[in-house]
C-alpha cells in the first residue's frame, strides 16, 4: 500500500458540482486512468479516496486536497500526469507527493482557510469602508443569523475571523482577503462575514459574491501539505 | 472553457450542474469549422434526458463526422426557465453555451407524449416561431424521432420534418443532402422538398387531411404525386455491424440511469397486444455476446462508470444470455464494477444469476403479469399463467427475497370487475406463496406491491382501434381494487387516470391537435409528466378554446375501415395482422412468439433479423 496526498483546483462552471459529484467525479477518473486504487474490505469495496474540507458548491479554489491509497507505489509525477489526461476541464492536479507511513488526516489539519472575495455591490459605497472594517473587528461581537437545523440561531462570529481585509476596490466592486476558521470543529463561511458586513455597515448591500479558495492552512497558520 | 451562463443565474437555481455541461467525454468543436450545428433537443431536464440511450449513440455518432457538430439541449426546469425569461436568455446549447436560435437543425426525440408542451416550450425560449409555416429563410429545421414519431400527426404543424425508425443510417444521409444545399443556396422549402425524397422523411406540410363530417379522415394525401404515399420507417439491418460509440459522456451528477447500458438487442419477439413497442420496433435483432462484451469494455475504460447493466425490451429472451452474463460478471468483478440486471423472467437461472450480481442487499424483484386473470392475459397475448407467476415468487421466497413489485394494467379491452377483482387475487396468492415457504427458508417481513397503469391505446397495436375506459370507469375500477386490497402485506398504487386520458388523446391524435398543443402550452402547460406540474384544467381550457373534444379521440370505438391518422405511416407491421390480432384477443385466441412460429406480421419485408433467422 501506498498512501499520496494530491492537490487540486476547482475551476469555473465545474464549481457548481456538489461535493458528491467530485467524489464521483474523482473514483471514476482513477479508473479511467487505469491507478492501481486500493479498496475497502467487505460486500462493497469502495476506493480509498478521502477528502479534506468540502468546498460549498459556487466557490472555486486554487488549493484543495485529498488522499488516495494505491495497491503499488506510482511515481507522484506519474499519478499527476495519467489523472489529468482523464479528468474534465475545470479540475487538475497541481501536485502530489508520497505520504509514507504518516498516519495524519488531512481533515483534522485543516484550522484556517485564505478566502479571496470578489462583492459587486448594489450601490456605491460613499463611505471609508476600511475605517467601518477597522471598527468591526475592534467591536466585542459580531453577531448574526444562522440558518441551521433546528430553525434560525444567532452567533458571534467574531472569534472565527483571524484577518479581513481590502485588497482592490473600484466603483461597485471590492474585493476581500480573508482567513478563516475552517474545519471540521469551527468553520466560516465567506458568506457569513458578508452578512455581517450587511447588518452592521450602512449601505453595504451585496449584488453578488465570487468566492475563492486560496489556501488551507493549519493551527501554527502554515499550508498544510508540503505541496 | 465554457461558461457563458452568468452566475447570477446559476448560483440562484436548483442544480446548477444541469447547464454546465464541461463533462468528461463531451464533445468541443470550433463552431467555425464544421457545416452544420445540430441541437440534439430533449424535452425533459437533464437527469431524464442523459439517462437516454438514443441520445448517447446519436451524438457521438453526429460528432464523429468532422462537418457536424452536435450539442446537447435540455428543458430548463421552471426555476431556470424563470430566470432565462427574466434576463432574456434564449435556450442555449450545453457544449458550447450558444443559444441555438440559429443553428441549422433542432432534432426532438419523442419518448413520451406527455412531453410535447415541452417541444412548444422549448422553440419559445429558442425565439423560433412555433408553426412550421411561420419559419423563415435562415432559421433552423426542427426535426424529430423517436416512438412517438410513429403517429407524427399531432405535433404535424410543428415539425418540419419526421424521422420514423432508427436514425443511424438516415441522419447521415440528411446531413449529406443538407450540406449540398446549404452550398446551392436554394429555399428553405426546396431543401424541404428533397429531404422528403429520402426514405423515412415525413414532411407533414407536403400532406393534405380531408375529413369527413364527423371530424374523421377521409383521405390523406401527398400534394403531389412525387410525395411517398407511404412512409416507411428505417431499421439498421444487422445491429451487429451498426454504429456503436467507444465512449459516453459521464455526468457529473447523479442521473435517472447511471450507468453503461448495453443495448442487447432491438425489437421484441413476445407480440404483447397493447405494447406498441412491441410492434412498432419489429424484427427482434440482437448484438453476439462477444460484441457486447467489446462494448462493454471499451465503454468502461473510457467513462470509468462503476456500473455496467442490460438495456432492452425483454432481456430473458436473448439467446445468449447465459454466456453473455457469465462473460460479464468475470469482467465487473475483475474491474471491480457492479453489474446490473433488469427485470428478468424468474426462474431457477436468473435467481442464481441475481444472487451472485446481488451480493449485500436482496432489492425488490419485479413481475409483470399485467392483468389479473387468464382471460385478460390471453387477450393481451401476455404469455404468463398464474402457475408461471407462483413458481417464480416462490423461488423467490425461497431464496431470500421478501419485497415484490407486481405490475398490471387497468381498463384494457374486455376488462369487467371480476378480472379487476383478480389483480387483488393474485397479490393473495403471492402473500400465500410467501407464507408456504417454510420459516428457515423465506427472510424478513413480506412487502408486496401492486402498481396499476391505465391502458392506453396506442397507434400500430392490435387495440388501436379501441376505445379507452372513460377517466370515471378507470377511477371506479381503482376503488374497487383498493376495496379488494386488505392485507397489511399489500400496498397499492395507481397512476392518475387524467394524465393516462391526455395520453391517449395524444397517442392517437390527428393533426388538429397541433393547435391544442400551441394553446395548452400558453396557458402555461408544462412538464406535464411531472404531477406537480400536470394541471389538467389548463388542458381541458386548451381543448375548449379550440373547439376540439378529447374524448373524440379516447373514447371512440374506431372500425376498422376508418382512416387512421397514422396510416401513411409503415412500420411492416400491417393491418392486416393487426385486425386479425384484434379479433384473436376478442376471441381469447393467444398468439405464438417469433421464435416459436412465425405468424407473418409484415416485418420481413426489411430482410433482417429473427423473420430470417
Ligand atoms: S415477420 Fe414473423 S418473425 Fe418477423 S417479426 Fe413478424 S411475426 Fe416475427
Amino acid at each position: 500500500m501506498s498512501k499520496m496526498r494530491l492537490k487540486y483546483s476547482k475551476e469555473d462552471p465545474v464549481k457548481y458540482i456538489s461535493h458528491l459529484d467530485l467524489l464521483r467525479t474523482f473514483n471514476r477518473a482513477i479508473k479511467r486512468a487505469g491507478l492501481p486504487i486500493a479498496y475497502s474490505q467487505g460486500f462493497n469495496p469502495h476506493p480509498l479516496i478521502s477528502f479534506g474540507l468540502p468546498l460549498s458548491v459556487g466557490v472555486t479554489s486554487e488549493t484543495e486536497y485529498m488522499d488516495i491509497e494505491l495497491q503499488t507505489a506510482v511515481a507522484p509525477q506519474v499519478v499527476i500526469e495519467q489523472l489529468n489526461k482523464v479528468l474534465p476541464q475545470g479540475i487538475k492536479i497541481l501536485a502530489a507527493m508520497e505520504l509514507g507511513n504518516k498516519k495524519d488526516k488531512l481533515g483534522s489539519a485543516i484550522v484556517w482557510a485564505d478566502y479571496r472575495v470578489e462583492v459587486d455591490l448594489k450601490i456605491r459605497l460613499d463611505i471609508n469602508l476600511a475605517e467601518h472594517l477597522e471598527n468591526l473587528l475592534k467591536s466585542n461581537e459580531l453577531i448574526i443569523n444562522k440558518e441551521g437545523k433546528k430553525g434560525v440561531k444567532q452567533v458571534d462570529i467574531l472569534p472565527q475571523i483571524h484577518s479581513l481585509n481590502i485588497e482592490e476596490q473600484k466603483e461597485k466592486t471590492v474585493v476581500f482577503t480573508m482567513r478563516l476558521s475552517a474545519g471540521s470543529l469551527s468553520n466560516l463561511k465567506p458568506e457569513m462575514v458578508l452578512q455581517a458586513m450587511e447588518k452592521y455597515i450602512e449601505g453595504f448591500e451585496v449584488d453578488f459574491a465570487k468566492i475563492h479558495r486560496v489556501r488551507l492552512l493549519n493551527k501554527d497558520h502554515r499550508n498544510i501539505a508540503k505541496i | 472553457m465554457t461558461q457563458k451562463i452568468d452566475d447570477r443565474i446559476l448560483s440562484r437555481v436548483q442544480k446548477p450542474t444541469r447547464y454546465i455541461g464541461n463533462e468528461w467525454n463531451s464533445i468541443h468543436k470550433d463552431p467555425e469549422k464544421v457545416d452544420v450545428r445540430f441541437a440534439f433537443c430533449f424535452p425533459d431536464i437533464y437527469e431524464v434526458g442523459m439517462s437516454h440511450l438514443g441520445m448517447k449513440i446519436l451524438y457521438h455518432m453526429l460528432n464523429d463526422r468532422e462537418d457536424v457538430y452536435c450539442e446537447r439541449v435540455f428543458a430548463p426546469w421552471v426555476d431556470m426557465e424563470q430566470k432565462m425569461r427574466e434576463y432574456n436568455i434564449p435556450l442555449f446549447a450545453l457544449e458550447s453555451g450558444d443559444t441555438i436560435t440559429d443553428f441549422d437543425f433542432l432534432g426532438f426525440t419523442l419518448q413520451y407524449e406527455m412531453s410535447y408542451t415541452n417541444i412548444v416550450n422549448m422553440l419559445d425560449l429558442a425565439k423560433i416561431p412555433l408553426l412550421s409555416t411561420d419559419r423563415k429563410e435562415g432559421q433552423p429545421f426542427i426535426c424529430a424521432g423517436g416512438p412517438c414519431a410513429y403517429n407524427p400527426e399531432p405535433l404535424a404543424d410543428i415539425i418540419d420534418f419526421f424521422i420514423m425508425g432508427e436514425g443511424e443510417e438516415v441522419l447521415n444521409e440528411i446531413m449529406d443532402l443538407y450540406i449540398d444545399w446549404k452550398k446551392s443556396k436554394e429555399s428553405r422549402i426546396a431543401f424541404l422538398d428533397s429531404v422528403s425524397q429520402i426514405e423515412g422523411v415525413y414532411v407533414p406540410r407536403f400532406y393534405n387531411v380531408k375529413y369527413n363530417h364527423d371530424g374523421t379522415i377521409h383521405k390523406i394525401a401527398g400534394v403531389e404525386e412525387k410525395y411517398p404515399a407511404k412512409i416507411k420507417k428505417r431499421i439498421i439491418k444487422k445491429l451487429e455491424h451498426a454504429y456503436f460509440p467507444d465512449k459516453i459522456i459521464v455526468p457529473f451528477m447523479e442521473i435517472v440511469h447511471d450507468r453503461i447500458m448495453l443495448e442487447v438487442f432491438r425489437g421484441c419477439t413476445r407480440g404483447c397486444r397493447f405494447c406498441q413497442a412491441g410492434m412498432v420496433y419489429r424484427p427482434v435483432r440482437e448484438r453476439s455476446p462477444e460484441k457486447l462484451l467489446e462494448i462493454a469494455q471499451a465503454l468502461q475504460k473510457a467513462s470509468g462508470y462503476e456500473e455496467i447493466s442490460l438495456a432492452s425490451l425483454s432481456t430473458s429472451d436473448y439467446s445468449a444470455l447465459e454466456k453473455l452474463t457469465r462473460e460479464l460478471i468475470e469482467m465487473t468483478e475483475k474491474e471491480k464494477i457492479n453489474l446490473s440486471l433488469p427485470s428478468l423472467r424468474v426462474d431457477s437461472f436468473s435467481l442464481e444469476l441475481m444472487e451472485k450480481v446481488q451480493k449485500v442487499r436482496k432489492s425488490g424483484l419485479t413481475f409483470a403479469p399485467e392483468a389479473g386473470t387468464q382471460k385478460m392475459r390471453d387477450v393481451i397475448n401476455k404469455g404468463v399463467t398464474e402457475e408461471d407467476l407462483i413458481r417464480s415468487v416462490t423461488l423467490a421466497f425461497e431464496g431470500g427475497w421478501d419485497n415484490v413489485k407486481l405490475y398490471f394494467m387497468i381498463g384494457l379491452p374486455t376488462e369487467t370487475l371480476e378480472d379487476v377483482a383478480g389483480i387483488a387475487d393474485l397479490a393473495y396468492k403471492v402473500v400465500d406463496a410467501y407464507f408456504s415457504v417454510s420459516k428457515e427458508k423465506r427472510s424478513g417481513r413480506l412487502a408486496v406491491t401492486v402498481s396499476t397503469s391505465s391502458f392506453v391505446p396506442k397507434a400500430f397495436t392490435p387495440f388501436q382501434w379501441h376505445p379507452q375506459d372513460t377517466i370515471e370507469q378507470l377511477r371506479e375500477k381503482q376503488k374497487y381494487l383498493q376495496s379488494k386490497i386488505k392485507n397489511k402485506h399489500i400496498k397499492y398504487n395507481w397512476h392518475d387516470p387524467e394524465l393516462s386520458f391526455l395520453e391517449a388523446v395524444f397517442a392517437r391524435g390527428d393533426r388538429k391537435l397541433s393547435k391544442v398543443l400551441i394553446e395548452a402550452h400558453k396557458r402555461g402547460c408544462k412538464f406535464d409528466g411531472w404531477s406537480e406540474h400536470f394541471d389538467f384544467e389548463k388542458w381541458m381550457q386548451a381543448f375548449e378554446a379550440c373547439g376540439i373534444d378529447p374524448k373524440f379521440y379516447t373514447s371512440r370505438n374506431r372500425k376498422y375501415n376508418e382512416v387512421l391518422p397514422w396510416d401513411h405511416i409503415d412500420v411492416g407491421v400491417t393491418k392486416k395482422f393487426l385486425i386479425r390480432e384484434a379479433q384473436k384477443a376478442f376471441s381469447g385466441e393467444t398468439t405464438p412468439h417469433c421464435r416459436q412460429e412465425c405468424t407473418g406480421c409484415g416485418a420481413t419485408i426489411f430482410g433482417g433479423g429473427v423473420c430470417i433467422e
